[in-house]
């Protein structure tokens, strides 16, 4: 029996005998607290299947009408101005605008952030000596961890706000456009 | 009358050779049906009442999964039109909207990888603030963020594939940001291309990774990912 369940099993060791008693359920329990459980087929697997079906069907959908793009052969001799990187990287080339020395938004930025969330549970933990729980207040923002959800939410909105600008609102020579314009 | 058909359907030898379990009217049947299936035995017999609720995961991990799977069958669908040479490549991708549903093909496949990229961030976010890297679920946290950086590596190396203006440039723009790194910056940006500029041997490179290395190192991690959400309990319990 594993610890939860110590807590519902008592145990008294001044009693021979234990505790039991009559519980709802469609199955005998042994040896077992009543849990919260509910049976995988079919509530789960029913589940799985309309969730499934739901984003299968929605891709269908934007698949018909939206085509993906296909532009002109490539050719190294015609640059188009702006030259841009996938969506998912013009906020980091958003950012090398900002600055004369790339390398910082480049490459220390990206690998400092991994660091830091590959990092985030093993900061965020219950500080067992005097120094973790300095570590923990100054890192992690104590028990309610407000800090840490600070820096994470702030990391969210500037990936979101620079990865917009760099796709949306950027123009000839990377100058400010409008996107409807 | 409808239940008499089905009963003797599941009740028959042939059936029962493939599914060992009949109707699943008991909870050991119920149990033995997940049990009993290569497929469905991924998943526990029983699960916590609130791991299926939706507001809690919002099916993000699923969703990856799922998107995953999209895109593996498509893309090997797409891989049977598709020459990965300078000469072709492009050729391929116009010829390509000419085949019956071969423009559907490639739109689901675009469609879903830029998905992608946004369930799995999304289900990065929703872990974080459910505070579910707690332990014994830190190393799975860390899988994750493995699985985020090959899901934008699997992303950006089918980017350069159809061969067109925005592929070429995408990835020219893209390694440059890369030839920034201290001291072995271009080694990097070599390494990548297999030669100074996106080329033929930049093509073929991103080909090879594309289809066979990094769809099969993501499929590995996601098995040890999804061993490792059963292994440490299930979903999360509630903050
Ligand atoms: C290809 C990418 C990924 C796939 C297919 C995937 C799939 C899944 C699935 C199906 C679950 C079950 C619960 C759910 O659906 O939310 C899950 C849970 C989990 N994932 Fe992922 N995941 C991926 C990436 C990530 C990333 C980027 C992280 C974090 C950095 C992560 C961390 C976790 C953790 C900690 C759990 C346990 C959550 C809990 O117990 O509440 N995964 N994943």
């Amino acid at each position: 029996m594993d610890k939860n369940q110590d807590k519902v099993f008592v145990k008294d060791p001044n009693k021979t005998y234990g505790l039991m008693e009559i519980v709802e359920g469609t199955s005998p329990m042994v040896e077992k607290a009543p849990e919260d459980t509910v049976d995988t087929f079919p509530h789960y697997i029913i589940l799985l299947t309309i969730c499934s079906l739901a984003v299968t069907f929605a891709l269908l959908l934007i698949s018909l009408f939206f085509d993906a793009p296909l532009e002109d052969l490539a050719n190294p001799l015609i640059t188009p101005n702006p030259g841009k990187a996938p969506w998912y990287f013009t906020g980091i080339q958003e950012l090398i605008h900002y600055t004369n020395k790339p390398v910082i938004p480049a490459i220390i930025i990206p690998l400092l952030i991994i660091v830091w969330l590959i990092l985030i549970p093993y900061i965020d933990r219950k500080p067992l000596t005097p120094f973790a729980s300095l570590f923990n207040r100054i890192f992690i923002g104590g028990e309610k961890r407000r800090i840490l959800i600070y820096l994470f939410t702030l990391f969210i909105f500037g990936a979101l706000i620079f990865t917009i600008i760099g796709s949306l609102f950027r123009g000839e020579n990377w100058s400010f456009v409008l996107p409807w314009k | 009358m409808k239940k008499r058909i089905l009963q003797r359907i599941s009740d028959s030898a042939v059936w029962r050779s493939i599914f060992r379990t009949g109707i699943p009217d008991t909870d050991l049947k119920r149990s033995m049906l997940m049990f009993h299936n290569f497929f469905l035995h991924i998943f526990p017999v029983k699960m916590k009442r609130h791991g299926l609720q939706f507001s809690y995961t919002f099916c993000l991990g699923g969703i990856s999964c799922l998107l995953f799977i999209v895109l593996t069958i498509t893309g090997i669908l797409l891989m049977f039109h598709y020459t990965p040479s300078i000469e072709r490549a492009y050729f391929d991708m116009q010829a390509l909207a000419l085949i019956f549903n071969g423009k559907i093909l490639r739109n689901l496949h675009r469609w879903a990888a830029h998905g992608m990229v946004v369930t799995v961030f999304l289900h990065m976010v929703r872990v974080f603030y459910t505070r579910s890297y707690r332990p014994p679920r830190e190393f799975n946290w860390v899988i994750g963020i493995g699985l985020l950086i090959l899901t934008l590596a699997l992303s950006y190396t089918g980017y350069l594939l159809p061969w067109d203006q925005l592929a070429y440039w995408g990835i020219t723009v893209g390694t440059t940001i890369m030839t920034y790194t201290p001291f072995i910056g271009n080694y990097v940006r070599f390494f990548l291309l297999g030669a100074d500029e996106v080329g033929h041997e930049a093509l073929l490179r991103f080909y090879v990774v594309h289809c066979v290395e990094l769809p099969l190192i993501i499929g590995a991690l996601m098995a040890v990912h999804f061993w490792r959400v059963r292994k440490d309990g299930g979903i999360s319990g509630l903050l």
